[in-house]
């Protein structure tokens, strides 16, 4: 899930071939491979796992049924977070239009970094990992979410340049930036983490 | 690889230790539950390293490869055409609506049977224990005795419910989760699922857990409600704290150890957590233990820390002359601190569910 690096994008490009090529096997072991990713990504957007876990389905289903017409991504991974992102937009939308007042586009919505923090047993972690995610969620949203690519799904500049649709220069600014309010508002412990984290 | 000399960051960025926090790989598991005991001074470092990784990985730990394997042989079966779903045209969307549909009419049955008990509560003694109803799934139980009465529920957890309580079940908990809403008091021994946490609600509160056992005491006419713990972990948050729709806001509640207790204050809507008011034992170990002939004080502690789960908090350096010859086997809790705090000249105090000590040495002995 955390693994980035070339062994596991050169896998994820093997199995695409492979299900391009019509094998089913190859498909689910790419959902298998991406699930925990892709759900811990989409509850960063909505808080309703049995939802998010119904559009990573989807996703699949979708790329099944397209493989023929679909261009081999040059990082399968960003490639399904992406399709995640829209799937949730969409289903969101429909979804809501009965019930609920009508959602802005998808870029409308973002990151929140919320732990349980009933999960987590010992109360000194708690508060401290509370205070992180305070400090993240102070972030804007781009930045929010670079960090969170970047750090958390194991991303390259590059990966996160293709998913975000922005240059790998600006990857690199969103995440200077972030560094930069961080820096204003806490101590120094959590920063050295934080920045080590964005640059290791 | 010498971790003793890491930082927190280093820590994080481990591989193997990240396959402790993420993925809780039994490898990894054993050897950093090792580690930490053996490094005590390389906590802080530890912690910090975990809490960041927490944040990240956030609600992942609930997916387990069985439900991911679910997942994808369901969708391996939408696409080979025969779809286990009962037709192919329906969209997710139209599933949830149903699901919606279904949850409306739970929550319209539940209203009924509730009412249903109060308006036939008066004209009926004969009754003991209030009423079931199967068609609906949802039982409701009053305890009209005047003795606490045991219900066990389908995943073979136990409830024992006070008199003048009443429990509101499903016959069948959800897939996602466990949960009753409760009245009055009840003491509940909760089986161990680590995918579905179980809730208790009651009007103020909500108290979630994993297994354990705890009871929880929420009566109309008490000016406060609470919630304590006798064997494992137990979080607690005031209802409005809890994340509902609409706004993803934070839940900061309590969570409570084995004789721990969370407090709410009806009136001021504060929630606080308190020692409870006759700890238990937990250890299994032989009164004798609790025996000191001219033991450091530091000592003491720490064996009354193990014997309650409670954190004592004191300054080691300025009580590391004190020695302690005293038998405080088969008293209370606060009288063995009593005891030990007139003999070293300390006084304690209880914040926040742990104990202080303030003393100022025992140097003039």
């Amino acid at each position: 899930m955390t693994s980035g690096g070339n062994s596991s994008q050169f896998r994820d490009t093997r199995l695409w071939k492979e299900l391009v090529q019509g094998s089913d096997q190859a498909l689910a072991e790419l959902m298998r491979l991406h699930f925990k990713g892709l759900l811990n990504y989409g509850f960063k957007f909505v808080k309703d796992e049995a939802f998010v876990k119904d559009c990573i389905q989807e996703v699949f289903i979708d790329l099944w049924h397209c493989r023929e017409r679909v261009t081999e991504p040059a990082h399968v991974k960003a490639y399904l977070l992406v399709s995640l992102r829209r799937k949730i937009a969409r289903n969101r939308r429909q979804l809501n239009s009965n019930t609920l007042a009508p959602l802005s586009d998808e870029y409308a919505f973002s990151i929140e970094f919320s732990p349980e923090w009933w999960m987590i047993n010992e109360e000194t972690l708690a508060r401290k990992a509370q205070v992180i995610s305070e400090m993240l969620d102070a972030l804007p949203t781009r930045q929010r979410e670079v960090i969170y690519l970047k750090y958390y799904q194991g991303l390259s500049r590059e990966e996160i340049s293709t998913m975000l649709d922005i240059t790998p220069q600006t990857v690199s600014n969103l995440l200077q930036m972030a560094y930069g309010q961080i820096r204003k508002r806490f101590s120094p412990s959590v920063i050295n983490a934080l920045l080590f984290l964005l640059f290791y | 690889m010498n971790y003793r000399d890491y930082t927190a960051i280093e820590f994080a960025a481990d591989p193997f230790f990240r396959s402790w926090v993420f993925d809780q790989d039994p490898d990894a598991v054993v050897f950093w539950d090792n580690w930490t005991k053996e490094h005590p001074d390389r906590r802080e470092e530890l912690d910090e390293a975990r809490a960041l990784l927490y944040v990240l990985k956030e609600n992942e730990s609930y997916v387990d490869a069985e439900q991911v394997e679910e997942r994808v042989q369901d969708m391996l079966a939408q696409v080979r055409g025969h779809t286990q779903r009962s037709q192919a045209s329906m969209t997710p969307a139209f599933y949830r609506f149903l699901g919606i549909a279904a949850s409306i009419c739970l929550i319209g049955g539940l209203g009924w049977l509730g009412y249903s008990v109060v308006s036939r509560q008066p004209d009926n003694p004969a009754r003991v224990i209030g009423m079931h109803d199967r068609n609906e799934g949802i039982v409701v139980r009053f305890n009209h005795t005047a003795d606490p009465v045991a219900i066990l529920l389908e995943d073979s957890s136990v409830v024992t419910l006070a008199p003048e309580s009443e429990l509101t079940f499903p016959e069948k908990f959800a897939r996602e989760k466990r949960e009753v809403h409760l009245k009055g008091e009840a003491f509940f021994q909760i089986s161990h699922d680590s995918d579905r946490p179980f809730l208790v609600k009651t009007k103020e509160l909500v108290t979630r857990v994993l297994g354990t056992s705890f009871t929880v005491r929420s009566f109309e006419k008490d000016p406060d409600a609470s919630v304590s713990v006798k064997t494992g972990r137990v979080s607690v948050y005031s209802k409005r704290e809890e994340r509902g729709a609409g706004s993803p806001g934070k839940v900061i509640g309590v969570i409570l150890k084995p004789n721990q207790r969370a407090l709410f204050d009806k009136q001021e809507s504060r929630l606080v957590k308190v020692i409870v008011d006759a700890p238990m034992r937990l250890t299994n170990a032989p009164a004798a233990s609790l025996v000191f002939d001219e033991a450091p004080v530091r000592n003491v502690f720490q064996t009354l820390e193990k014997e309650y789960g409670i954190e004592l908090f004191f300054n080691e350096e300025r009580l590391s002359d004190c020695q302690l010859t005293a038998n405080l086997s088969g008293l209370p809790m606060y009288e063995q601190l009593d005891l030990i705090c007139r003999i070293i000249h300390a006084k304690y105090e209880v914040v926040d569910g742990q104990v202080i000590i303030h003393g100022d040495g025992c140097k003039a002995d």
